[in-house]
């Protein structure tokens, strides 16, 4: 951590930090993304709604190290990504982000268990994190799955053979075990049903709260405002979007 | 790099069905690869095997290959027969050390017939320079005794005293048989591995009895079958013999020999070195070998292009597992590793189970090859050339995932955690 350096608008309680970002996939001039600020905090749950294609994608990607912006800084936990190697910003990525796609989260070939242990596997942080609480990695993925109110005799099965709201509940569990600093969710429930996605919003931030974890949440639902103490319209804060819609 | 393993192995699991036909064609190249190395090095061992003692070949002018494949291998067409006369003024050449006349052309069975002297068990040598040996009984004596070659005794079940009856020639005609003068089993050979083992040994003496009534390859017609009480009362001298195999005093010798010999003023002779004669057979078939070991090297590239068909044509499918494995911090080189790996473990699997079907194919097959051939193939550990096939078909294997790796890590690269087009 020699390489930690806070710049004037972090505290040390800024999980991730946006600023003057802009980021275009073609060439400067046909700019996706362009973002004064956006802030996070530790345990803070932002909401970030916007329509699909407005950049939605990018914005995430940049936050989690696996686009560096053109232009601006992006940090996580206190870190710049554009300072880091390729590797280290695997690694970062992996100690401290719990990922969830909106659907398509899982390895099909695995278990359930396997695929919840996958963040395990590849960092020591996560691994050390969850052995902590739990003892066996393992105990720790089950305890999260019985948590997420996956049924213990699923927890064997390929991941294939679950259904689409097993199958994101799986993820939140992949996303939260070792308790990362910050869950990233990627419209984890425009693949479910009123009923699910209730459901599954309830047992996310359950378990975000219990790891403390800030999560970022990006939707185009606006009924899922409520769950969340800080709304931010992305179309406000991207100056690219305004223009083209 | 145990998770990697896991990862990879399940994977290609979970696409076993295309992957398994990769790995099938690996194993039909590594079987092809594995069985031409095998049996080039093993007909060439056993054709030096078979004549390890002999200085020279001493027959009737004709080719050099066709009197060493006539007389040492019994194959190929039977050459002409030399006077008796050119054995005994070989065997009072200063150089020479021993003669061993043999006539060949009549079988039993199948097995050819050799009609030598007694010396032939003190003289001849095979392998790496080895005596015959009787497993039981003794040498022949009489004129109607014969010794078998351990393959003639087990194969056709025969023990000591045994009665055979010869053919005349390769064994078409049952109208050729020599069932007037049945021969019986005095000894059994111990195996050599080499045409020995085939060959049923008899007297030069039995050979001219056999013969007394024919002309030309038939009985004489009309003719009074002459008994074989009667025959032994006759002069049984041999008047003629197919080859001589000639042991020198001194290996330096040799070629002084084969100029006297060639310089033979009875009939036109020839002496062939067997060790230089075998190097001209090998000249004649590098070419086909090479064709073989060409072949086997084509089913290996078509196969190699397979796997990186089937992995390539997977990875569009794969983007989304990638984009997954992208996001629990598994770095574009950690997925080149992964599409490696997965190579390697089709190739691996590959190779094994070309290897495993050739050891079997040798130790079920080995024993027809030695019936039809008279080529003993050894089952057994593979050697060090074969090995390093083995190895460079998987290291191929590697070589041949590079590609859909190095694609795989650009996708990795270009889609992070948004892949497209999936």
């Amino acid at each position: 951590m020699s390489t930690l350096h806070l710049s004037p608008d972090t505290t040390p309680n800024t999980a991730l930090l946006m600023q003057g970002v802009r980021f275009g996939y073609t060439g400067a001039d046909a700019a996706t993304l362009n973002l004064d600020r956006l802030s996070l905090q530790r345990g803070e749950r932002l909401m970030l709604r916007g329509p699909s294609g407005c950049g939605k994608s990018t914005l995430l990607s940049l936050a989690a190290g696996v686009l560096l912006a053109q232009k601006g800084t992006v940090e996580l936990m206190g870190r710049e990504w554009a300072g880091l190697s390729a590797a280290q910003r695997d690694a970062l990525r992996v100690d401290h982000v719990g990922y969830i796609f909106q659907q398509f989260n899982l390895l099909p070939y695995l278990g359930v268990l396997d695929n919840v242990l996958l963040p395990c596997r590849l960092s020591k942080r996560r691994r050390e994190r969850a052995a902590s609480v739990h003892g066996p990695i393992e105990g720790a993925a089950a305890a999260l799955l019985d948590a997420l109110e996956l049924p213990t005799a699923l927890h064997r099965r390929p991941a294939a053979e679950l259904s689409v709201g097993q199958q994101q509940r799986v993820a939140a569990a992949r996303a939260m075990i070792g308790q990362p600093d910050i869950v990233i969710a990627d419209e984890p429930t425009s693949a479910l049903d009123e009923d699910r996605r209730e459901g599954f919003m309830r047992l996310l931030l359950d378990q975000c709260t219990r790891a403390q974890s800030a999560l970022l949440f990006v939707t185009h639902d606006a009924r899922l405002a409520r769950h969340f103490e800080r709304v931010v319209e992305l179309s406000g804060v991207n100056r690219v979007d305004q223009g083209v819609s | 790099m145990n998770s990697l393993l896991r990862i990879a192995f399940s994977s290609a699991w979970h696409r076993r069905l295309a992957l398994s036909l990769v790995v099938l064609s690996l194993a039909l190249s590594t079987f092809l690869l594995l069985t031409v190395e095998r049996v080039r090095h093993d007909v060439r061992d056993n054709f030096s095997n078979a004549v390890s003692g002999t200085d020279l070949i001493v027959g009737a002018r004709s080719g050099a290959v066709q009197l060493l494949l006539y007389t040492v291998f019994r194959v190929g067409q039977p050459t002409q027969t030399i006077e008796y006369k050119a054995v005994q003024a070989l065997q009072k050449d200063p150089a020479v050390k021993w003669v061993l006349p043999i006539s060949l052309g009549d079988t039993h069975r199948g097995f050819s017939v050799v009609a030598t002297t007694p010396d032939y068990f003190e003289h001849f040598r095979y392998g790496p320079r080895l005596p015959l040996a009787l497993s039981e009984g003794r040498p022949f004596e009489d004129v109607f005794d014969a010794v078998l070659g351990a393959d003639v005794a087990q194969q056709l079940g025969y023990a000591l005293g045994q009665r055979i009856v010869l053919r005349h020639g390769s064994g078409a005609l049952d109208t050729a048989d020599h069932d007037d003068m049945p021969f019986t089993a005095v000894g059994v050979l111990a195996r050599t591995g080499t045409p020995v083992d085939r060959s049923v040994h008899i007297r030069l003496e039995g050979m001219q009895a056999l013969h007394v009534d024919w002309v030309a390859g038939m009985p004489i017609p009309g003719a009074k079958r002459t008994s074989a009480q009667e025959a032994k009362a006759m002069d049984l001298a041999p008047r003629n013999v197919t080859a001589v195999l000639v042991g020198l005093k001194t290996r330096g010798a040799v070629f002084a020999v084969q100029r006297r010999v060639q310089a033979y003023e009875g009939e036109p002779l020839m002496a062939v070195l067997p060790g230089v004669t075998l190097d001209e057979l090998w000249g004649t078939i590098a070419q086909a070998e090479q064709a073989l070991a060409l072949m086997s090297i084509l089913v290996g590239i078509v196969s190699l292009a397979g796997l990186m068909a089937v992995v390539m044509t997977a990875l569009e499918q794969r983007r989304r597992e990638l984009a997954v494995l992208r996001s629990v911090g598994a770095g574009p080189r950690w997925v080149l590793m992964l599409l490696l790996t997965e190579g390697l473990l089709v190739s691996l699997s590959g190779a094994a189970l070309g290897a495993t079907a050739w050891a079997l194919v040798l130790w079920a097959g080995g024993p027809w090859v030695q019936a039809e051939y008279g080529i003993l193939l050894r089952f057994g550990l593979p050697t060090a050339r074969e090995a390093t096939l083995c190895l460079s078909v998987v290291m191929a294997g590697i070589a041949a995932s590079l590609w859909p790796g190095w694609r795989a890590y650009r996708l990795s690269l270009a889609d992070g955690l948004a892949p497209r087009g999936a």
